[in-house]
């Protein structure tokens, strides 16, 4: 007899799967069928081949039982049709008969198993769950390659498949970075992948809060860095993601680049990274961004109306030095068009993409070709509060040292904590840090909001006409007014932004 | 005025419920409650209210923690009694917005065009770490607007409920803590028979709201319930007949 736990297991591994029973002994057949209907979901019999083949062609069945010797078709006769139409399914032959012939014919056909009769249930049953298993990881493998085409199409790549947290799967890329052989030999030296990810800035590690794996399988699609080092203690950059495997609960595949030659570590190192210039365009960036293109990464696309923030998603569909082509939805293109430049931000990136020119806007196609770009630490997607341009019908006065400013000044954007004055002549001896008392009158759709506002100088900046003050506003007190004006114009803006966007050839041009 | 109720509070983690703006109609008055969750310094504001409140509910957030340190705002549906500040709040603070991604689509009529502040809640629900402590967005879907959630904080085990125990008091009865649920249950029978879709719904959320150890129901508007008050208020939810469930012959 079969142990208890074998058949249990059976009955677990078995119960989505379909069996074709073909036996021309009527009572062999009837005593088994109704054995195998404890375990397969579904049990056809059949008591000769003609039959048996003519109930493969009504149905899908992922295992077949036959025997051999059986009158009008034999069952190698059977299974040379039914192997011509379904090449995978799986085969079981039971026979009285050994004979090399028949071995041999049955090797050639792919038969996975000849039991010879008369069968015990316990042999039957192992050879049955064996099959199970190899039919399941070659169905495993079929996902990973699938996903691999799919996902991964390009060399430098490491995969892995989880079944939750276990790893099921590793393709040869990344044994090798390990120096195993196996996914066995890895599990036996390594334990767990998330145990050689390195501390970094804000990079994929495990915590006291949360696991790695916890923590990118929550995050789906998103974009880690991880650090580690390879067999021969040799650092590397990846950047992995994780994405569920279509129609199978609990699989995860991650996906890892070595972007190791960008040189990217001293820059996402938050330590060393306090540079505020716009890097030259080189190599490496468009290699990251090919990577980005390869991958189908997500990324934000940021675009700005008056200082009003519009932001969606994007996708970058190709990069190289001369342009950059984007796919995003019709409301950035429009800002896009509007702005002619873009910022594009993504955890990939060490630091946000500026493009200077937006160019080809297809708004059908819902694409954009961008070009003269570069890292810029400092840009608007930094900006902490909303800092909007108000309306052209404005009056601003300024007070300093009991003396009183205004002519030829006006206000260029405004937050709650901040405010950027526009002044055509310089006011002597006003420095940094100097205080500042503001009265302005700003305009709203024919409103005038009044904001008396004190603050001190942040910096004066020179412009070819004129000069710039950057005012900081004192924080003790809340400025319900300016909070008022701030929100409104926003929603001014929203509105204005909107009306354009519905306009009926669509075309925005600044100025 | 300061209404501030704190429902928790414990080696630097505190809820408080503020009862800001009200919605009189001649003798009836539906208060609406704002709530703030404090962790080490850090605001987790829920279902902020309309544009009027604003200023109220800034102040009373000050009362509690730096302003700036504001890090999440959550609105649970889009009634403007919930979502109507949001404007103001974007301008004002920094914090990450949190609402249904089935209402992504709004947040411009609300004063946004940024996708990257919005923290979108998928029809499922999900597990937030707020630093080191878990909130369970809850789904109660139609219970009354679609895509909306309710917030289970598992350190305080309070129950953000929306607007789900919502009561429309008498003047008289406002703020007074409940001593008879059967007596109580008549202030939130016609809104729950109004704004809840159908029964089916009901029964759904309770059966995902039953797996925590509630301990009060925080309601977006009326009075906490609590103690025993909780497990009658869900015996009398789960067999509430309300929405479609009470539509006559006629109505269809």
């Amino acid at each position: 007899m079969s142990d208890k736990e074998t058949l249990l297991e059976l009955k677990a591994a078995a119960k989505e799967l379909s069996l074709l029973y073909v036996e021309d002994n009527e009572g062999m057949l009837k005593s088994t069928v109704q054995f195998f209907q404890k375990f397969f979901k579904t049990v056809v019999s059949a008591k000769d081949g003609e039959e048996g083949l003519e109930k493969f062609q009504q149905q899908d069945f992922d295992l077949v039982i036959t025997d051999l010797q059986m009158p009008h078709m034999n069952g190698f006769d059977m299974l040379e049709m039914i192997k011509a139409q379904s090449p995978h399914v799986k085969v079981i032959i039971t026979s009285a008969h050994n004979e090399r012939d028949q071995l041999h014919r049955a090797i050639k056909l792919g038969v996975n198993e000849y039991l010879i009769k008369p069968i015990k249930i316990d042999e039957l049953t192992k050879a049955i769950l064996e099959i199970i298993h190899v039919a399941e990881n070659e169905r495993n493998e079929t996902v990973l390659y699938t996903q691999l085409h799919r996902v991964f199409n390009y060399q430098h790549n490491f995969v892995v498949m989880f079944e939750r947290e276990e790893m099921l799967l590793a393709n040869k890329n990344l044994l090798t970075l390990f120096g195993v052989y196996s996914l066995d030999a890895f599990k036996n030296k390594y334990h767990d992948l998330g145990e050689q990810f390195q501390e970094h800035d804000d990079f994929l590690t495990n915590t006291k809060a949360a696991s790695w794996f916890k923590t990118i399988s929550e995050n789906i699609g998103k974009f880690f860095h991880v650090k580690l080092r390879d067999a021969q203690g040799k650092t590397h950059h990846l950047i992995v993601k994780m994405q569920n495997v279509p129609n199978k609960k609990d699989y995860f595949i991650l996906s890892m680049d070595d972007v190791t030659e960008l040189d990217l570590l001293s820059l996402l190192d938050k330590k060393e990274n306090d540079n505020d210039v716009i890097v030259e365009e080189n190599d490496e960036l468009y290699k990251l961004l090919d990577a980005a293109a390869k991958n189908h990464i997500k990324i934000n696309v940021h675009s700005f109306y008056k200082g009003l923030s519009i932001t969606n998603p994007g996708i970058i569909l190709e990069a190289n030095e001369k342009r950059t082509i984007l796919t995003c939805n019709v409301i950035q293109l429009k800002a896009m068009q509007y702005e002619r430049n873009v910022i594009l931000s993504s955890d990939l990136f060490p630091q946000d993409l500026y493009y200077a020119s937006v160019r080809d806007i297809d708004f059908q196609a819902q694409r954009c070709s961008l070009s003269m770009g570069g890292l810029s630490a400092e840009n608007a997607t930094q900006r902490e509060f909303i800092r909007i341009e108000p309306e052209e019908q404005q009056t601003v006065t300024l007070f300093y040292q009991n003396r009183k400013f205004g002519d030829e000044m006006k206000v260029l954007d405004i937050s709650v904590k901040a405010v950027r004055i526009y002044t055509r002549h310089i006011i002597k001896g006003m420095e940094n840090d100097d205080e500042i008392n503001l009265d302005m009158v700003l305009n709203l759709n024919k409103r005038a909001f009044i904001i008396k506002a004190k603050g001190r100088v942040l910096k004066i900046i020179e412009r070819k006409q004129g000069y710039e003050l950057v005012i900081n506003f004192y924080e003790e007190k809340r400025n319900k007014s300016l909070i008022d004006y701030v929100a409104k114009r926003q929603m001014a803006l929203i509105r204005e932004f909107k009306k354009m966007e519905n306009s009926v050839d669509g075309v925005i041009y600044k100025n | 005025m300061q209404n501030d109720k704190v429902l928790y509070d414990r080696d630097g983690f505190k809820c408080v419920m503020f009862s800001i703006d009200d919605e009189s109609h001649e003798e009836k008055f539906l208060s609406v409650n704002q709530y703030l969750i404090v962790n080490n310094g850090e605001g987790f504001l829920i279902d902020p209210g309309c544009s009027a409140a604003f200023d109220d509910v800034l102040e009373a957030v000050e009362r509690h923690m730096r302003p700036e340190n504001l890090k999440y705002i959550s609105f649970s549906h889009q009634d403007p009694d919930v979502a109507g500040s949001l404007a103001e709040w974007v301008s004002y603070s920094s914090a990450k917005l949190i609402f249904p991604a089935i209402w992504s689509r709004f947040m411009e009529h609300y004063g946004l065009m940024d996708s990257s502040r919005v923290l979108l809640v998928p029809d499922e629900g999900m597990a937030f770490e707020f630093n080191d402590k878990t909130l369970h967005f809850i789904p109660a879907h139609f219970l009354h607007s679609p895509g909306q959630f309710t917030i289970y904080d598992e350190t305080s085990k309070v129950l953000f409920s929306a607007d789900i125990g919502a009561a429309v008091l008498p003047v008289q009865e406002a703020n007074k803590p409940i001593d008879d649920f059967d007596s109580y249950s008549e202030y939130l029978l016609s809104f729950h028979q109004r704004f809840m879709a159908a029964n089916i719904f009901c029964k759904a959320w309770i059966s995902r709201v039953s797996k925590f150890d509630v301990q009060i129901i925080a309601p977006q508007h009326g009075t906490l319930l609590t103690n025993e008050m909780v497990k009658q208020f869900l015996d009398w939810f789960s067999e509430l007949k309300c929405g479609a469930d009470l539509l006559g012959k006629n109505d269809t």
